[in-house]
């Protein structure tokens, strides 16, 4: 009940910024910054990268929040914008000039951390702009198939196919690490 | 056979980062004052399109009175389309907020009846 009715308060949010409401829309900003943040960070592999990432899709969101017909729309067509960024932020840069650069990044970022977790990042960065958006609306931000088949525009049965064999190239990536 | 992966992927995928907090501040401004701008825009669009169309009223009006009769037509016309714009203008406005408005009361409602449940101990 008490997600049902932040899920209801999210809208009311976006309903208040879609009014023109700059109190709204800044509590809309703080709800969901560390989500994207997150989610940048690890789909780039680059903190800099990940808030320059943040910071176009809320350009984005902002000249287009108007045009969102439903506020319970909002996650998965947020997070659309954000995916479309990331994946841009990809093709500007030539993909193997970016890998070992994040590769590097993630190598002095996760000293600290255990070994198995730096392989796994490592294993994640090697999957394609396809099967780590997968992976990551899944396990970071924690959607159901139904949302992420709406993020996506895909079809379920095509989330779960797609999504089994991320999950067997990332088993096999890891192991091999 | 995924099962291991994905409860490694749920572990590592779930930890939030902790933000940089003065750049995340930096950024939350940068956005409102993004905001701000795009508000700032649409209003002076919105003023400037009624001022024209009002002044296109005008100059009608004004034609009116002063044309020949050949001319009198067009400029009643023009009048007519200067008139009907700053009333659709307003119409557009007046619609677009009432639909705001009304979701954003339903939404209030839907808010206090999941606080009501929340207190009456309903789990969903």
């Amino acid at each position: 009940m008490a997600q049902k009715q932040a899920k209801i308060y999210h809208e009311l949010l976006v309903l208040k910024a879609q009014a023109g409401d700059r109190h709204a829309f800044e509590v809309l900003v703080k709800v969901w910054e560390t989500s994207f943040f997150s989610y940048a960070r690890i789909y780039t592999g680059s903190e800099p990268a990940a808030w320059d990432i943040v910071q176009e899709t809320w350009l984005v969101i902002i000249r287009k929040l108007n045009s969102l017909s439903h506020p319970a729309r909002f996650k998965s067509w947020a997070f659309r914008i954000l995916n479309n960024k990331c994946a841009d932020y990809f093709r500007k840069a030539s993909a193997e000039r970016k890998l070992k650069q994040t590769i590097a990044e993630n190598r002095n970022h996760n000293d600290a951390k255990n070994l198995k977790n730096e392989m796994l990042q490592h294993a994640i960065q090697q999957l394609t702009t396809e099967q780590k958006t997968l992976v990551l609306l899944r396990f970071n931000q924690e959607m159901s198939i139904l949302e992420i088949s709406k993020t996506l525009r895909i079809p379920e049965g095509t989330v779960k196919s797609r999504l089994h064999r991320t999950l067997t190239k990332l088993k096999l990536l890891y192991q091999g690490d | 056979m995924n099962i291991d992966i994905e409860s490694k992927l749920n572990e590592l995928l779930k930890m939030k980062d902790d933000l940089d907090e003065l750049k995340s501040e930096k950024i939350q401004n940068q956005i409102i004052e993004d905001h701000d701008k795009k508000l700032k825009k649409v209003k002076i669009i919105y003023y400037f399109w009624l001022v024209a169309c009002i002044l296109f009223m005008f100059a009608g009006i004004y034609g009116i009175e002063h044309n020949s009769e050949n001319y009198k037509l067009l400029a009643l016309f023009m009048a007519l389309v200067g008139f009907n714009s700053t009333i659709l203008m307003k119409l557009w406005y007046w619609i677009a907020n009432t639909k705001l408005s009304v979701l954003q009361e339903l939404k209030q409602l839907q808010v206090q009846i999941a606080k009501m449940g929340l207190k009456n101990g309903k789990t969903d």
